[in-house]
């Protein structure tokens, strides 16, 4: 369980909540060099540091470096470019080096070896820098000995084990978070978004999706007759590679989806995720592929390959906007059907009268009222191909009126998607000002709480500014509610210290009056004009006190 | 498979039930299918690389005769470009006859070409060479007579079109011949699929392409004949 941190409300703005707090590091100039560049560029404790930049640009390096490895075995690819392919081989060591050596320079100051006598000898027999050392040794080893190019290329991919870097403290992460969980746990925490999948689920996340780039990547660029006809072989192994992924994701999710709430039985349970859109959408994907080979011979390989593209349907799974998008949908459908009845009952009008009028005159092009729907289509959507177009006076008015009224019609359904997608996402964002409402009502906000706010943030879209905004409007309602004037008499009753803070208040106030106003005159309107009862009298006597 | 559990998370170690192993040796099933999946893949690919390999030789053969058939001293007779005078049974008479498949045939005899089958011995009486004739020599040559359709095993079929309902196509040739239209058309030139009793006469420019594993179309080059 995650410590409670919390934040006061007073302290609360935008960049507290958000974890942007620390956008820049707190890093003293005057520290000494090596201190300060093991601060800005390798400690991972310092929020807001360039570390993480370093990382992430590190392991675009090494994925790039294995794409380009596998064209180097393509002599069609690699021959015309070989100047580039070496050109990017001689960049990547140089800045593989340079990390090596700076990690090196700074190991004296890496919490890891700095307690050691010999901290840079630590480093250096440590196993990532081993790792390290291996991915640009072979560069360095070809100038010296003459190696063979089939075995240097093999060293080369040595480089991959430098991924170990960003894997490893992610799965010790993973497993310290899933210690005493069994098997289907772990796994439906790696496939899942759950407390216990942590980076290792994320990076799952990310694998797969750049392995969906990839893939679709792929089937676009198998499209392309140049490419293909040099990557033929190619595109099949990594098809095949794809297919092998996504398949393993896919049944990892049918077996762990049980601790799944909503999702326990074990057959109903995992039929039910079976039928959940986005595992459809998984299944979609791999199915082209198993289809390609037992079906080759009923179906038409060129729609199958095409059919792959649906593999970007997966990215979907982490994208909120199709899911409020089918939400939008659903909740219009009554309105989105009632103008798709509309349509459909003007297009068909349009066609007979399209038939009618144009028939005699031009019968190869409205030859009959199916033929005549396709212009009405064209028409009433005003997209106007013009490959179908009224000769006859009557054909032409018509088309005039119906064009008009196309216009109107046909935007209906986008007019009302559109502000109903509007619509959905104020009610999210009122719903979040609710809900920070709600956990900002003790005046503190704890860990688990900001946590909730920066992913709903995230979801949303919510900029600084419009966070910052919404904890003004909620401070400035708590603020109203402390201030007893402001509010109706029923919404102090639910409280009852407000409400005895608002009776003193009350007291205070008819203390004030009597002092205030004039004796003589009030206890003759009060008395002898019967302005209060005797018992209203009383009490006033009494909240005044003597005087 | 087991019922999940709540009280599972209290379970040292990774707890494998017996659901637990049937999922991992369903997974292992799976991978190997996978992988046994994928290498037919990789085969079928491998063979539409052979059969394009296939067609490169043929376009490099008619291309670099392209350039000499022209010529007196051009040796293959049955390509030589240029008119000549008829001489009966003089067409040269190839020792093993290529498959050409019935739709070649049958475009031929469509346009109203008398043509007659190797196959029944009987060379055709022509003036000019034809298509069909310098076929039949270049695909007896040494280097194209081991020529084999990866898919089928047989020798290479040359037809006249690839369609994809047509699942005897994967690994058959097309050659077409392209026809340059006139200044302003919509395409720049029209192709037409070339029959054996075609001449061969004239400079030609040619496409050759390949049917794939899906009996689709692959341009292998266009290049002057």
């Amino acid at each position: 369980m995650q410590n409670k941190i919390y934040i006061s409300l007073k302290e609360i703005d935008a960049k507290t909540l958000l974890g942007k707090e620390s956008e820049r590091a707190h890093i003293a100039n005057d520290l000494p060099l090596r201190q300060w560049l093991y601060a800005w560029l390798l400690n991972p404790r310092i929020a807001g540091n360039l570390q993480k930049t370093v990382d992430k640009w590190i392991g675009l390096l090494i994925v790039l470096n294995l794409g380009v490895m596998l064209f180097e075995h393509v002599p069609a690819v690699f021959e015309p470019y070989k100047h580039w392919f070496h050109g990017f081989d001689v960049f990547s060591v140089a800045v593989f080096t340079v990390e090596y050596l700076l990690r090196f320079y700074l190991a004296p100051e890496d919490e890891e070896f700095k307690a050691r006598k010999f901290s840079r000898l630590a480093f250096v027999s440590s196993p990532f820098a081993i790792i390290d050392l291996l991915a640009i040794a072979p560069f360095y080893l070809q100038a010296i000995i003459p190696v063979d190019l089939r075995v240097l290329r093999f060293l080369r991919l040595l480089r991959m084990l430098k991924l170990f870097r960003i894997v490893i403290p992610a799965y010790q992460q993973f497993v310290v978070a899933n210690a005493g969980r069994s098997f289907r746990q772990r796994v439906h925490a790696l496939v899942f978004v759950s407390p216990y999948g942590g980076k290792m689920q994320e990076l799952f996340d990310a694998f797969i999706g750049v392995f969906v780039m990839v893939s679709v990547m792929a089937v676009i660029m198998e499209s392309v007759h140049s490419v293909s006809y040099l990557l033929n072989p190619e595109f099949a192994i990594l098809d095949a590679v794809a297919v092998g992924i996504f398949t393993l994701e896919y049944c990892m999710r049918l077996y762990s989806c049980v601790e799944e709430p909503g999702f326990k039985h074990a057959i109903s349970g995992r039929l039910k995720q079976a039928t959940v859109p986005a595992t459809v959408i998984d299944l979609l994907a791999i199915v082209p592929f198993f289809l390609e080979v037992f079906l080759h011979h009923l179906l038409d390989l060129r729609f199958l390959r095409v059919f792959r593209l649906s593999r970007l349907l997966k990215l979907t799974r982490g994208n909120d906007a199709s899911a409020i998008l089918a939400k939008v949908i659903k909740r219009e459908w009554p309105v989105i059907s009632a103008a798709a009845f509309i349509m459909i009952l003007l297009v068909v009008l349009t066609a007979s009268l399209g038939y009618l009028f144009e028939h005699d005159a031009q019968p190869d092009k409205f030859e009959n009222i199916p033929t005549a729907i396709y212009w009405a289509v064209v028409t009433l959507a005003s997209v106007g191909y013009g490959d179908i177009s009224p000769v006859t006076v009557p054909g032409r008015f018509m088309t005039v009126v119906l064009a008009f009224i196309g216009i109107g019609i046909f935007a209906i359904p986008a007019a009302l998607l559109s502000s109903a997608f509007s619509d959905e996402l104020v009610k999210q964002r009122e719903a979040l000002k609710r809900e920070l409402y709600e956990m900002m009502k003790d005046g503190q906000i704890d860990a688990e709480e900001v946590q909730i706010i920066r992913t709903e943030a995230k979801r949303l879209h919510l900029s600084e500014e419009e966070v910052n905004a919404l904890i003004s409007q909620i401070q400035q309602k708590m603020e109203n509610e402390a201030n007893f004037s402001q509010l109706s008499i029923h919404k102090i009753a639910e409280r009852p210290e407000f409400a005895v803070e608002h009776y003193k208040s009350l007291l205070g106030q008819i203390r004030q009056l009597s002092i205030l106003t004039d004796k003589a005159q009030f206890q003759a309107i009060a008395c002898e004009q019967k302005g209060l009862s005797e018992r209203e009298w009383s009490l006033w006597q009494q909240i005044r006190g003597p005087h | 498979m087991e019922t999940p559990t709540e009280q599972r998370a209290a379970t040292p170690g990774l707890a494998l039930g017996v659901g637990d192993i049937a999922f991992i040796l369903l997974m292992c099933v799976v991978l190997v299918s996978v992988v046994w999946i994928g290498m037919l893949s990789y085969e079928v690919a491998m063979k539409t690389e052979e059969t394009k390999r296939n067609g490169e030789a043929l376009v490099a053969w008619l291309s670099a005769a392209g350039t000499q058939r022209f010529e007196p001293k051009f040796e293959l007779s049955a390509c030589a470009g240029g008119h000549r005078v008829a001489q009966p049974g003089a067409a040269a008479q190839p020792e093993a006859a290529p498959a050409l498949d019935e739709s070649a045939l049958g475009l031929a005899q469509e346009r109203g070409l008398q043509v007659t089958l190797h196959a029944q011995n009987k060379p055709p009486a022509r003036a000019d060479a034809t298509w069909g004739g310098c076929v039949e020599t270049v695909m007896a040559l040494p280097q194209f007579a081991t020529m084999r359709n990866p898919f089928s095993g047989t020798a290479p079929t040359f037809v006249t079109a690839c369609r994809a309902a047509d699942k005897r196509l994967p690994g058959s040739i097309l050659i077409e011949k392209l026809v340059a239209t006139p200044a302003g058309s919509a395409l720049a030139f029209v192709s037409s699929p070339l029959a054996p009793s075609d001449s061969v006469a004239e400079k030609m420019q040619l496409r050759i392409s390949i049917c794939d594993k899906g009996s689709d179309l692959v341009k292998i080059a266009e290049f002057d004949f």
